[in-house]
């Protein structure tokens, strides 16, 4: 807002030009935002502005430019970032995701990107990623990735968007978005709808593989100075690709869900937060194949008809007092995760070896000046994981991160030392204690844990940015083995770059290596990928192209991922979009491994990709 | 010479008027019969603006608003600095700056249009 008085009053800055002004307070405006913490950790920030030019409708649009774990879907066609495309129930628990800065939860299925990771994000205001273990203030459960996406802000967006959009196989979506304040109290209201039309996959039989789904979404807040309510709902009716047929030729696989998410945070003081948080959600299984099932085994045939309910919750209390040049936070958090039921058609209650897992962590942490542009950042954080089951002894998990940051004018520097611990989430250690299925070392009470240390150094010139990231890593005892010991290596460096030709006219560059040793079953893997993305404007035309682009060691091949709009900015009311995405059909793929049950002998995978080809037409009118 | 303001401003909302209250040359007034400037950052000001209007045709003063939606609901305004989609927006209204015999410096030059 100081820009306010130099265009009111422009004879005090007239050796200023406004446009590279309006430029720099916009850039300064994203970087100001009060979420934003650059003491968290590695942050790599999709603001506002970015997430409009790229015509981001989903999550799913943003996670696929997010360094290290990108955007992928499991053999359920399910969002699961980390997915080895083998058989395990899910991968990404280490992968958190935050709305408004609490974290939205499945509980039992762990991390709630398992349904929100292709969630509408036409709500949001920006995005953030936090590498590593950010801030212990906002983690009840450890991460290697936190995702924050914080929604519009009533003082930028109040008013109402309406949103249609239409595109290839019949797909379609609409969303509306009414946000205003009164008397002090903000609020925001988004209902959306999804009726995602996606690729068939050819499977070999004359029934390809479907993944289609119907979504129904609200998201809503009411917010004051000291306290702020949410309410997000969410209805999806999904084909689920190869669902538990071994060998990707189901003749049935769906899954329902609906899920409901609640929470209430309030300052109780200036210093004191609390939180509270409820997560429910209602799946509904629909699996059959001509052979044995994946999971289930053979008491259930070859079909399998389920219902099941989990709930979550969360609750936690923050002090933060500054005394002299520390910032010292410390906290409780405790969270509650229960199988509400689980009841299998014809067969009635399916016991698991337990029911419910408790967490309970206490933390805290100091940040340190040292002097105006130094600051060095400690934390410590003991976590306690029980089970209602005799078979598992208490999981103690101890995360530790030591950080020295150094700021100028223009540069920018950071280093962390991190200790982290993780566990599974409860849904695959039931199946590790209840199933055939052996995941990890066998042992239900595998704990991995990962050391890391990390760098940044940055700059920032008066047109352009560039940071590099250097992370070095290794898993002990790690948890998603696929074959291996567990004990991976690793190397990450991640190099971004960003030009603004003007005020209208930018492009970004992204580049990512990473070299595993002692993973899976290999003993090397080298991963590149990196982004290039232009953003222009001519008149009332706004232009994007983005090209993703992918190459590993293991088959050496380019994918490109390439993203293409042009926007027709009718009025400052209404404007109409032509989107291409993946217009080269040769966006990245995973594998979906099958194994043939009459013989137990490895087909060779299906190879999909989790990003259609589509041509889109957008619609979008504020009023 | 005298020590006299240049600018007379009325602004209601605290947060604006904490970031301008660092220009030198504005002093804030009570009352926005008396301003130089309005800054509109809210639909009830405009409301009170309008009520005084009908009661004082004659009344003149320049307006200036903080968001798109004020600016088109509002005649009199000669333009605005609002967010549209994260982006900051600049926008004057040649038609009106020339009611108020307003000439803005060079600089400003693309950021004046003719109709909304």
């Amino acid at each position: 807002m100081y820009l306010m008085g130099v265009v009111l009053f422009p004879a005090l800055h007239a050796e200023n030009q406004i446009d590279t002004l309006l430029t720099e307070y916009s850039r300064k405006n994203d970087l100001s935002q009060k979420t934003i913490d650059q003491n968290k950790g590695h942050l790599v920030l999709f603001t506002r502005d970015k997430l409009e030019r790229m015509h981001a409708k989903t999550l799913k649009d943003v996670m696929k430019m997010a360094p290290f774990v990108y955007y992928h879907e499991n053999r359920y066609a399910l969002p699961d970032p980390l997915t080895s495309g083998a058989f395990e129930p899910y991968r990404s628990n280490f992968v958190r995701l935050f709305i408004d800065g609490v974290e939205i939860t499945q509980g039992w299925l762990g991390s709630g990107i398992v349904l929100y990771g292709d969630m509408n994000i036409d709500f949001a205001d920006h995005i953030e990623f936090y590498y590593m273990a950010p801030s212990l203030e906002s983690s009840v459960e450890p991460a290697f990735l936190t995702i924050f996406v914080y929604s519009k802000d009533v003082e930028r967006d109040s008013g109402t968007q309406v949103d249609v959009s239409a595109g290839s196989r019949g797909y379609h979506a609409e969303s509306v978005n009414h946000s205003g304040s009164i008397e002090g109290v903000s609020y925001m209201l988004n209902l959306s709808h999804t009726r995602e039309k996606r690729e068939k996959i050819a499977n070999g039989t004359a029934s390809p593989l479907c993944r289609d789904f119907d979504r129904t979404q609200l998201f809503g807040y009411v917010k004051n100075e000291s306290q702020t309510f949410h309410l997000q709902l969410m209805q999806k009716n999904m084909d689920a690709l190869s669902g538990f047929s071994l060998d990707a030729t189901p003749q049935n696989a769906g899954v329902d869900f609906q899920n409901v998410h609640m929470d209430y945070q309030a300052y109780l003081t200036e210093r004191l937060r609390v939180q509270f948080a409820y997560d429910t959600l209602y799946t509904d299984i629909a699996m059959s194949d001509d052979k044995p099932l994946l999971f289930v085994g053979p008491l259930f045939g070859n079909s399998f008809y389920a219902k099941a309910r989990n709930t979550t919750y969360s609750a936690e209390m923050t002090y933060r007092t500054q005394w002299k040049d520390h910032r010292v936070a410390a906290g409780v958090k405790a969270r509650m995760k229960h199988l509400d039921y689980l009841k299998a058609n014809g067969v009635g209650s399916i016991p698991l070896d337990f029911d419910e897992e408790n967490i309970l962590s206490v933390f805290v942490q100091d940040q340190y000046h040292l002097s105006d542009h130094e600051l060095i950042n400690v934390g410590l954080e003991y976590s306690a994981i029980s089970r209602n089951s005799d078979a598992l002894k208490t999981d103690d998990l101890f995360q530790m991160r030591l950080g020295y940051l150094w700021s100028s004018e223009n540069w920018h520097y950071k280093t962390y030392l991190y200790r982290a611990m993780f566990a599974l989430d409860p849904f695959s250690t039931a199946m590790n204690l209840t199933s055939f299925l052996n995941l990890g070392k066998g042992s239900a009470n595998s704990v991995q844990t990962t050391w890391g240390v990390t760098q940044e150094v940055g700059y920032e010139g008066e047109r352009y940015r560039a940071d590099l990231m250097l992370f070095l890593l290794k898993d002990e005892e790690g948890l998603l083995q696929n074959g291996g010991d567990g004990n991976t290596k690793y190397v990450t460096t991640v190099l971004r770059y960003a030009y603004d030709f003007d005020r209208l006219n930018s492009m970004d560059l992204q580049l990512y290596y990473a070299h595993y040793k002692d993973i899976f079953t290999l003993d090397k893997l080298e991963d590149y990928s990196g982004y290039l993305t232009f953003t222009n404007t001519y008149g009332k035309m706004a232009f994007y192209n983005g090209i993703v682009w992918h190459l590993n060691s293991i088959d050496h091949k380019n994918y490109f991922d390439w993203t293409s709009s042009i926007t027709w900015n009718i009025n400052e009311d209404l404007s109409v979009t032509l989107k291409g995405e993946n217009i080269l059909d040769k966006a990245k793929k995973t594998n979906v491994f099958r194994i043939d049950p009459a013989t137990g002998m490895m087909v060779a995978p299906l190879q999909i990709s989790p990003i259609d080809r589509r041509v889109v037409v957008e619609l979008e009118y504020l009023f | 010479m005298p020590n006299k303001p240049a600018y007379r401003l009325y602004v209601d909302d605290p947060v604006y008027k904490n970031i301008l209250k660092k220009e030198e040359k504005v002093v804030f007034v009570d009352r926005f019969e008396n301003a130089d400037f309005i800054l509109f950052t809210d639909e009830s000001l405009l409301e009170r603006y309008r009520e005084y209007k009908q009661a004082h045709p004659e009344y003149s003063t320049i307006l200036f608003a903080t968001r798109y939606r004020l600016l088109k609901n509002c005649k009199d305004a000669v333009g605005a600095l609002y967010w549209r989609k994260g982006r900051p927006q600049l926008l004057f209204l040649k038609p009106r700056l020339k009611h108020h015999n307003i000439v803005l410096p060079t600089m400003f030059k693309k950021f004046e249009i003719e109709t909304l």
